[in-house]
């Protein structure tokens, strides 16, 4: 205990009491941990954040599925096949498992259909049970290979076939790539506009900001699905159009998001140095105000979409997506919703898609919003 | 508000005026019968006769009759007799979802880090992420086709308990997504105001914990809820509309997208206004409350 | 000095941060005692670990804190040893505290008056009616006009310096025998920080309290203080009467802050201490002051110095107070001003 016991002196060689740096100058010296630039340390935090890793790792491979993923198999998203419609999923190797063997159950048939060779070949019958009698006749449930039962053996569908005969593996790649597709454009148009929008406004300010963001009010007091529906209904369906509903109203959270960054930084002292300086308006936004807004717009992308995918998909249930024979995850989802209670398969993979895809963009913009945030800045 | 209602009448107007071909483009009907519609709905005359036309008549409730879906009535009546399940279900939708979501996020914020945590947190991901119609599908499959818990379709002439069970799962499938936003967003709010100061000055009082974070924090964090509150219920409106597809419900949702597929036109443009007024109306609701609850706002100050 | 009797015995705390880069060691050893009815400043740079030191002693420390080592006394209890539940009672009841932001420390959203009754109701002694009028009462006796109309206020409706005195009527409403200031008027104008200053003494003589002041104006310590204790790098470097450390500077850190205040007769440049305080990462060995003072030995670089007594009251941890140490000397600015300091007095 210090308070009590203070005047205890220590023995010390006389040597070590001599000045050391009465002659050097001390300067300020930074702490000794090595400085780490904006970028760097976002990326250092967003690789500590697990979750934001794998959503990356699957978003690359949904990604490159979607690119390549329809030269997989030798079929095309739009060749029909009306002797293989409603296929059931087979994939080689996963067969031997017992799932994803081709196999599908048929309800209400005939007993006497069954036992006819011609109806049902030599060993596509696997399984009959359920048997009752209606008014008379015997009816079954049958397990069947439905592969050997329309012959055709030495045939893959991946995810099977849907109801015109068309490959849903490949329909599935090429869906999931129009849709990325429409995101991604109307994501990138949303930032665009929004930070030109965002930044007049904020960097004017005054009546220019009051009328721009009283724009903005009205057109965001619309309901999204208002504004989508009418939209194709006026325009028509079609991607781009898709793209530009999505664009209508989609703009807006960026531009506010970058107002308020503008209004913040404006009056910063570095900004108003640069003024002094004769610094051009152009220069002062792109050069010294913008620049601390990428952190928040990268994020603000990401999160806007699944957004996106999600609007697709809604117009596609509601009849306004694209046009046959062009798929997207959205179609593929209401076509097999239709037969959901025959074919399941068919509603299942879109959706496994679209759950995966949505999961892993969000995962993926959480964990960028963590490593953008500037509060937690150096704590990893 | 009233600016956003006209800019709607005027753009439904117009989609439904430049459409191409005649709005009566039904095979059923001759030439005569589309000719005496038009002229019925002065059609005939020019456009800026037919908006002032237009305008009059939706103002009235007048906004034209359906074609195909149900030939010569008027929209608002067909709109009408289906405006009751579809506001029954949203508003359940809602109102289960907010005490869930509230009881969540502070299940959540109070075990910050933690396994509870760590849970909700993880659930709340996925019912933010997978959209209401993939629940849809994926509940009837599976909680009504296969387990048979549930009828598969909502049944409109089952009575009493068995009516409400075939609406569960339509009200399930709305509902994740709105539960789990409110749970982000108030697990969000109470962690701030958790770690404020005012909590720190709090708890100096004497307060416990567990006083202190429901009188100040609790509280606190409820109001902005009203924020999200518009988002969330045009979300489920949105919802609706496929939910109310996948489960047969004869709402106004699955009316759209009926009137959409066979091109009723004034039928759609007369589901999309209703749509606008009741998130109008959601605003302008949210907005006075908000007044009401926050004093910042109700006294007139201005931090 | 008046040796009273102490009432909160503080002795070798340590505290440490759990922070993703590692253990920050906040607090490294600090001692001190608070006696009956006195006011005792507690001086130092920002992060040099006063706050951590007077949270601890409220325990409201955050969750990633832990505390390494050390007790703190008051009346017979060791403060650090205690449940939640029993700090409940010791806080506002025994020990109050005023932040040092009013601004942020009042709930935006509820009244002021509740914000007061809430403390006077725990103790269930008061009807709501009687916590009503305690609470009037209060907030005239910190001196807010108009109590009965302001009692129904929100806090965005009253400026800094009535929210100060709001939150200095929370801290008094049960009467608490100790009350801690935070850096209290730091976030307030210079004019309204002589009130709160003067009120906090007023209240002080009137309700006996005791006082642990924490600041690093030195002019507040001036108007404050009975007894000085100055904090670096985590540690008491130096403590005694205020007149002990205006007057007869030992530690070198005490000095060079003492040096950097400006008064009246200053001329030409302002003295600055130069370097930057040490990260406690990565705590240093030996006097944490060493590097950036001119006159460092290496025994400063190598071994941490006891603490050394200059008079009775009078202690500081330096070398420069050990036999062999050669003469160092004192700033001339700082020579000058206790000469004018000492004359002055004599005058008087």
């Amino acid at each position: 205990m210090t308070m009590d016991t203070p005047n205890h002196i220590p023995d010390i060689p006389q040597e070590k009491f001599k000045f050391v740096q009465l002659d050097q100058e001390i300067v300020d010296s930074a702490f000794e941990t090595e400085p780490i630039g904006y970028f760097k340390d976002a990326l250092i935090r967003l690789r500590k954040n697990k979750a934001s890793v794998v959503a990356f790792y699957i978003i690359l491979v949904i990604s490159s599925l979607a690119i390549f993923g329809q030269d997989f198999n030798p079929y095309t998203f739009r060749q029909q096949n009306p002797e293989r419609t409603n296929m059931p999923p087979r994939v080689p190797g996963l067969e031997k498992l017992g799932i994803m063997d081709g196999t599908t159950i048929l309800r209400n048939r005939r007993l006497d259909s069954v036992k006819d060779p011609n109806q049902f070949p030599e060993g596509s019958v696997i399984r009959v049970f359920n048997q009752r009698t209606v008014r008379g006749v015997e009816m079954v449930d049958v397990k069947v290979d439905y592969y050997k039962l329309v012959g055709a053996e030495d045939e893959y569908y991946w995810l099977g076939t849907d109801y015109l005969g068309r490959d849903l593996w490949t329909r599935l790649c090429r869906g999931t790539r129009v849709s990325l597709i429409i995101a991604l454009v109307s994501v990138v148009t949303n930032i665009f506009i929004g930070i030109v929008y965002g930044a007049i406004a904020g960097y004017y300010g005054g009546k220019t900001d009051m009328y721009m963001m009283r724009v903005c009010e009205i057109i965001n007091a619309f309901p999204q699905i208002v504004v989508v529906t009418m939209f194709i209904l006026f325009f028509g369906t079609g991607m781009f159009s898709i793209i530009m509903a999505l664009v209508i109203r989609g703009w807006i959270p960026t531009a506010r998001l970058i107002r308020a960054q503008f209004l913040r930084f404006k009056n910063r002292e570095y900004v108003l140095a640069a003024r002094t300086l004769g610094v051009g308006d152009l220069a002062i936004i792109f050069r010294h105000i913008l620049p601390n807004s990428i952190g928040p717009i990268i994020t603000r992308a990401m999160i806007t979409i699944p957004g996106a995918i999600f609007s697709e998909s809604f117009l596609a249930f509601v009849g306004l997506g694209l046009k046959a024979p062009e798929p997207s995850i959205g179609i593929l989802l209401s076509q097999g919703q239709k037969v959901l209670l025959q074919h399941p398969y068919q509603a299942f993979a879109p959706s496994l898609m679209i759950s995966v895809l949505m999961i892993a963009f969000n995962l993926f913009a959480n964990g960028l919003r963590d490593a953008f945030d500037p509060t937690l800045r150096g704590q990893e | 508000m009233c600016i956003t209602l006209f800019i709607i009448l005027t753009i439904a107007f117009m989609v439904v005026r430049l459409m191409p071909g005649s709005v009566y483009d039904n095979p059923e009907y001759s030439i005569e019968i589309i000719q005496a519609l038009e002229a019925k709905a002065q059609l005939d005359k020019p456009w800026i006769i037919q908006y002032f036309h237009f305008l009059k008549g939706a103002l009235r409730g007048d906004w034209g009759v359906s074609v195909k879906i149900a030939p010569c009535v008027p929209v608002f009546d067909v709109i009408k007799q289906r405006i009751p399940i579809t506001i029954l279900l949203n508003i359940i939708s809602l109102v289960i979802s907010l005490p869930i979501g509230i009881l969540a996020g502070t299940v959540a914020a109070m075990n910050r880090s933690r396994m509870p945590d760590h849970i909700i947190s993880f659930l709340v991901v996925n019912f933010i992420s997978v959209p209401s119609f993939v629940f849809a599908t994926l509940m009837q499959y599976f909680l009504a086709f296969k387990a048979g818990w549930f009828p598969i379709v909502y049944s409109a002439t089952a009575a009493g308990t068995a009516k409400y069970r075939s609406m569960m799962l339509p009200m399930l499938a709305l509902s994740f997504g709105p539960i789990a936003t409110v749970t982000r967003y108030l697990r969000g709010e109470l962690i701030e105001n958790l770690s404020s100061e005012y909590m720190l000055l709090a708890r100096t009082k004497g307060l416990t914990k567990y006083q202190a974070a429901f009188r100040h924090a609790f509280r606190n964090s409820c109001v902005p809820l009203a924020n999200i509150i518009i988002p969330m219920f045009t979300g489920i409106l949105g919802g609706s509309l496929v939910v109310e597809r996948i489960f047969a419900i004869p709402g106004v949702g699955g009316l759209m997208v009926e009137s959409v597929s066979t091109s009723d036109h004034f039928l759609t443009v007369a589901v999309l206004l209703f749509y606008s007024v009741i998130s109008l109306f959601t605003i302008l609701l949210v907005d006075i409350s908000y007044g009401i609850i926050d004093p910042r706002i109700r006294l007139g100050g201005n931090e | 000095m008046k040796t009273g009797e102490s009432i909160l015995t503080v002795d070798n705390l340590s505290v440490s941060f759990r922070t993703y880069s590692g253990i920050v060691k906040a607090v490294r050893g600090v001692s001190f005692e608070l006696n009956k009815g006195e006011t005792i400043c507690i001086v130092g740079e920002s992060g040099s670990g006063k706050s951590v030191t007077v949270k601890t002693i409220m325990g409201i420390l955050p969750p990633s804190a832990v505390i390494e080592s050390g007790t703190i006394n008051y009346k017979g209890m060791d403060l650090t040893k205690l449940t939640e539940e029993e700090y409940a009672r010791i806080r506002g009841k025994e020990i109050g505290l005023i932040f040092q932001d009013p601004l942020s420390s009042l709930n935006p959203l509820m009244k002021i008056g509740r914000q007061i009754t809430e403390a006077l109701l725990i103790d269930k002694e008061m009807s709501k009616r009687e916590a009503r009028e305690a609470a009037i009462e209060l907030l005239g006796a910190v001196g807010i006009r108009d109590p009965e109309q302001r009692f129904e206020q929100y806090p965005f409706q009253f400026s800094g310096g009535m929210r100060q005195r709001v939150v200095i009527a929370i801290a008094l409403a049960r009467n608490p025998e100790v009350l801690i200031c935070d850096e209290p008027t730091t976030a307030l104008d210079v004019t309204v920080q002589a009130r709160i200053l003067n009120l906090i003494n007023e209240l002080k003589q009137k309700r006996q309290l005791s006082i642990i002041f924490i600041t690093h104006d030195l002019g507040v310590v001036a108007h404050m203080a009975d007894r000085v204790y100055v904090m670096y790098a985590g540690k008491i470097v130096e403590y005694g009467t205020a007149e002990d450390i205006f007057l007869e500077p030992a530690h070198p850190y005490a000095r060079a802050l003492l040096a950097s205040v400006p008064d009246m007769e200053t001329e030409g440049r302002l003295a600055s201490i130069p370097g930057a305080p040490p990260n406690m990462l990565h705590p240093p060995t030996g006097d944490g002051f060493a590097p950036r003072n001119k006159y460092a030995m290496q025994i400063d670089f190598e071994e941490e110095p006891p603490m050394f007594r200059i008079s009775d009251t009078h202690y500081a941890a330096t070398w420069s107070l050990h036999p062999s140490a050669p003469e160092i000397p004192m700033p001339d600015v700082l020579r000058e001003r206790i000469r004018r300091m000492k004359e002055g007095g004599a005058n008087r």
